[in-house]
């Protein structure tokens, strides 16, 4: 694949991505949809408070001291204020120039003349705390002025906590209801005169605690009366004046704050006065704000989940959770804005479960889909679709089963899908109606005994019309465990004795129908699947589709078996390689052969086990490989095993190729289309003896018409020559004309000779050659020599007439011959071979130095069918009658103590 | 006739060895005749010949062992014509090493026959 398709593929590859994250957005928005609903609720408004203390505790730490408040506390349990006091306070904060002078109480001792005092500086507001009406809770008054003080003109404010939630004060209001009115907080009226115009918040506001309680100024009370305070403490500031936290008993639990020093009124109000006058309200994101948050956060994280990996979506959804809570803190720190965090987080995380869900639902029709059209696949690589439905292949089964077993009855019935029912596949000499057992349930006898059994059984009144001489069988048939069916058959007892291992026999058959019937199931099932959705098959028959996967695979597996077992009996020794010159496959000939010859296969790529066997060069096998994979050349090598020098072999090269229509749709050839370099080392010795037996035909036949075509010249020679004798000359002339008759009788005879096909094994009588079957004879028996220490002296002219016999046989006989002589000799001795030619024949003489045994009896044994105990000798007296086919003899004769002696004679070639 | 050279003839074909003869005959040769090599190995004895012309493929004893034994057996020294019809370099050379002084394939042209003999032989 080029960098353009590949560019190609990875766009589209991101676009059904993207196209997959869009598809799944409804389920995005559904999810945000519900958390915003929750929000909306307060589901999440603890959880919620929660992190927000949390991250005010961090944040408390951040904050610099207030600038603008200072606090004048004092305990009025240890002492006891009087009016001069109040009136000398506010007197001294006046002359050290305070802003706003606050009561965050109103003392209860004072006098007229204080609040009269108090007019007339116009910078002091009092805090009045709300009262509830005894006589209706719900409504609120404010705590009064003392009676006697004209209270016109006196600034105040309500005193109010909004409730606290689990016991944390985080929120104060801008204003209080009282009696149908709003009237501004304490906090409100100060903030209000200090910035000349009314604080932005509205309804409730959160309190900025950031930097915590020891970022407040404070200075008791009875210092400031000691005039121990600077100017500077209060110069154009704000003098919050109230009891300490001892003073109020209870103190109140704020964000950020250490809950076990809880603040005091006066502290809580300093920190919702510099909140309001410092524009440090902490807003919170609104309903709509939070919706259009959460449908982002939906949308986004969705499109992203379908562009990584899945393993990758956790780390994203951890990342985005992090990042909230990082985003969080931030925009608490720096824009005194609190997100959504637990419900972005919650969000985050429902999303990832959700994406999860439609993935793993995704992957699993997918998954679903792949095994239905691998199990498809597999049928039709296994069984061409439809073949097994026709009436003419069960025709066919059920014949090649009754020619193989002689059967009388045979039906075959196979079960009724999603019933217990059985039906008449084929029957032969029978039919359904035939059956006398009427209810065809496979959960009722005679089936479930069958099915117990798992073998043939011996049933009774099965079929109507049943002979007394028949046995009725019925047999299950079960693939993969699973009732495929039933195989019903009738027997002759003859016919039953020649099945060998009759039980065992029948089962192979019925196993091999079972696979059948299967088969036959799919193309059903198969045709049945193409009516409908294959979803359908995912909703309801899941099991079904692994099971049918498993059956397939089963049979494929089979299949498999059969072509590995084909493989590895091939004649010829075969390897296959892939073009990377590793072994794929090597059958088991190859293998032996290999191991033999000492060479692993797997240490050997292609190219230097050819050149291993052909021994050519490199260079020159490197070409061979680049035109059998290029131009897709067969080549043929002549080959050699070291440890085999006897055999003659060919190697054929060539390259396994995918055929172009045998590949499945969805299936995708190897580079090249090529599976890999298939070697093929064939044995090629008989062939060459045959030719070598035709070679050795046609050199006798020359060295006979060249002695001929001699005559005839030197016969022409004498003819010519008129010095010669007349009767001389016609005798001369006599002689040439018969070798001439005898030269063309000679060709004829030769052609006949050439003609014939000895690879068929039907030649019963060929010149052969007659040394070359001594030699494989005595191969044959080198172990027998060794154990007696017994040496063959060999007599041998070096050129002899060929002779009329077959090759086996006369190895055969030869090899029945020598070993009659071992057993017979005595050890350490010899035994004598020798060939001897006459006119006609050639002449064999093997005689040992052995024991012995009196001819008489010698020639009983060679010449009847007495019981012999010696092997050997049975082999020699069955070869003797193809012997006399031949046109040779054989004779033997024994002495006892002198040893025994063969003479065989055959017939000679011309 | 006292003066005629003696070759020796082994064949196994009694038609050719009868042709052999007469054509030597009728140049000038004196011809022994034998039909193998076992044959020839008798004749030897006897009388001396001055050329040997010997086939190869012959039975009872084939005309290399015929080669051998009258060479390393008999200490034959006289010149020795294989002529045979077996065409084959292997077996030319066997019989040379075996003790042959010239070998020729058949068909041979008589008359190229007789100028091989004189090569040897006067007649």
């Amino acid at each position: 694949m080029n960098s353009t398709d590949s560019l190609i593929t990875n766009a589209r590859s991101a676009f059904d991505n993207i196209v997959a994250g869009a598809r799944a957005q409804p389920l995005a928005l559904i999810c945000a949809l519900l958390i915003w609903a929750l929000t909306v609720t307060g589901f999440f408004n603890s959880a919620d408070a929660l992190i927000y203390d949390y991250y005010s505790k961090w944040t408390t730490k951040l904050g610099s001291e207030v600038q603008d408040i200072i606090i004048v506390e004092y305990n009025p349990t240890d002492w006891n204020i009087k009016n001069d006091d109040w009136i000398n306070a506010i007197t001294l904060l006046e002359e050290m120039n305070a802003k706003e002078i606050v009561f965050t109480h109103l003392p209860g001792d004072l006098k007229s003349d204080f609040f009269q005092k108090a007019k007339t500086y116009n910078n002091i507001v009092f805090g009045r705390k709300l009262i509830t009406d005894p006589k209706n809770p719900d409504e609120y008054s404010v705590e009064p002025f003392p009676e006697e003080i004209d209270n016109v003109n006196i600034k105040y404010g309500v005193i109010g906590i909004p409730a606290s939630s689990h016991g944390v004060y985080r929120y104060q209001n801008r204003s209080y209801e009282v009696k149908g009115e709003k009237m501004d907080a304490l906090e409100t009226v100060i903030a209000t005169k200090y910035l000349d115009k009314a604080p932005n918040v509205s309804g409730k506001y959160l309190i900025n605690f950031s930097g915590g309680v020891e970022r407040l100024p404070k200075i008791t009370l009875q210092k400031l009366l000691k005039k121990e305070g600077i100017k500077e403490l209060f110069s154009n500031k704000i003098v919050m004046i109230g009891y300490t936290n001892a003073a109020t008993d209870v103190g109140l639990v704020t964000p950020g704050i250490d809950p076990n020093y809880p603040l005091s009124l006066v502290e809580f109000q300093s920190f919702a006065v510099d909140t309001l006058i410092n524009h440090k309200a902490v807003s919170e994101t609104g309903a709509v704000t939070n919706l259009i948050i959460f449908v982002a956060i939906a949308l986004l994280s969705f499109i992203l989940y379908f562009q990584v990996e899945t393993t990758t979506v956790a780390f994203i959804t951890i990342g985005l959770v992090f990042a909230y809570a990082v985003i969080s803190f931030i925009s608490l720190k720096l824009l005194l804005l609190w997100p959504p965090l637990v419900e972005a987080m919650i969000l985050q995380v429902i999303l990832f479960g959700a994406f999860y869900s439609r993935k793993s639902i995704i992957e699993n029709l997918t998954v679903t889909k792949m095994i239905v059209e691998l199990t498809e696949r597999i049928n039709r690589k296994v069984s061409p679709p439809g073949f097994h439905l026709t009436p003419e292949y069960w025709k066919h089964v059920i014949n090649m089963v009754d020619q193989v077993l002689s059967l009388n009855k045979i039906i075959f019935l196979e079960r009724v899908k999603n019933d217990h029912r059985v039906r008449e596949v084929v029957g032969l000499r029978c039919s359904l109606t035939d059956i006398a057992e009427n209810r065809r349930d496979y959960e009722r006898t005679p089936y479930s005994t069958a099915l117990q059994e798992r073998k043939p059984i011996v049933i009774q009144k099965y079929f109507k019309n049943v002979i007394a001489s028949e046995t009725q069988y019925l047999l299950p048939l079960l693939f993969s465990g699973e009732v495929m069916g039933f195989w019903a058959f009738t027997v002759q007892e003859a016919s039953k004795e020649a099945i060998p291992d009759f039980d065992k026999t029948l089962n192979t058959f019925g196993e091999q129908i079972a696979n059948l019937l299967y088969q036959r199931q799919m193309v059903k099932v198969q045709e049945a699947r193409e009516k409908t959705a294959w979803f359908k098959y995912w909703l309801f028959e899941q099991s079904t589709i692994y099971s049918q996967l498993q059956k397939s695979i089963m049979s494929f597996n089979r299949q498999l078996n059969i072509y590995e077992n084909i493989f590895d009996g091939l004649n010829e020794a075969s390897i296959l390689y892939d073009l990377f010159g590793r072994v794929l496959k090597i059958n088991k000939l190859m293998s032996e052969l290999m191991q033999e010859e000492g060479l692993s296969p797997f240490s050997f790529n292609a190219q230097a086990l050819i050149e291993r066997l052909t021994g050519l060069e490199t260079d020159y096998v490197k070409k061979c490989m680049k035109h059998v994979i290029l131009d897709q050349r067969r080549l043929v090598f002549p080959a050699g095993l070291k440890g085999k020098k006897d055999r003659a072999y060919i190697l054929s090269i060539r390259d396994l190729r995918y055929q172009p229509d045998r590949l499945t749709p969805g299936e995708e050839a190897y580079p090249f289309q090529s599976i890999g370099i298939l070697l093929e080392l064939i044995d090629v010795t008989k062939m060459n003896e045959f030719y070598k037996i035709k070679e050795q035909v046609i050199d006798r036949v020359k060295i006979q018409y060249s002695n001929d075509l001699q005559s005839i010249l030197l016969g022409i020679s004498l003819i010519m020559n008129k010095n010669l004798e007349e009767t001389k000359r016609q005798r001369a002339a006599d002689i040439s004309g018969k070798k001439i008759v005898d030269s063309v009788g000679l060709v004829t005879d030769a052609q006949k000779l050439l003609d014939v096909d000895l690879q068929f094994g039907f030649v019963k009588c060929y010149p052969i050659d007659a040394k070359s079957p001594i030699n494989f004879a005595i191969d044959t028996v080198t172990s027998e020599l060794y154990s007696k220490n017994i040496k063959i002296k060999k007599d041998v002219p070096d050129l002899v007439n060929l002779v009329y016999a077959s090759q086996n046989e006369l190895v055969n006989m030869i090899r029945a011959i020598l070993k009659f002589l071992i057993q017979d000799a005595v050890e350490d001795s010899e035994i004598q071979v020798a060939i001897e030619e006459s006119r006609t024949h050639v002449i064999y003489t093997f005689s040992n130095k052995g024991f012995g045994m009196p001819n008489e009896r010698f020639q009983f044994y060679l010449s009847t069918k007495g019981e012999v105990s010696i092997t050997e000798f049975g082999e020699i007296r069955d070869l003797i009658p193809i012997i006399k086919e031949w046109g040779g003899e054989l004779k033997a004769e024994s002495a006892v103590g002198i040893g025994t002696s063969f003479v065989l004679k055959l017939k000679g070639f011309m | 006739m006292g003066n005629k050279k003696f070759i020796l003839l082994v064949d196994d074909d009694s038609a050719l060895r009868e042709l052999l003869e007469m054509f030597l005959e009728m140049n000038n040769f004196q011809t022994i005749l034998a039909s193998n090599g076992k044959e020839g190995i008798e004749k030897i004895k006897n009388i001396k010949v001055d050329l040997l012309i010997v086939d190869l493929i012959m039975p009872t004893m084939d005309g290399l062992r015929f080669l051998k034994k009258l060479r390393q057996d008999l200490k034959l020294e006289s010149p020795i014509i294989v002529l045979s019809g077996l065409n084959k370099n292997n077996i030319k050379q066997e019989a040379l090493e075996g003790g042959a002084t010239e070998v020729i394939f058949k068909p041979i042209d008589p008359d190229a026959l007789l100028k091989r003999i004189h090569h040897y032989i006067e007649a």
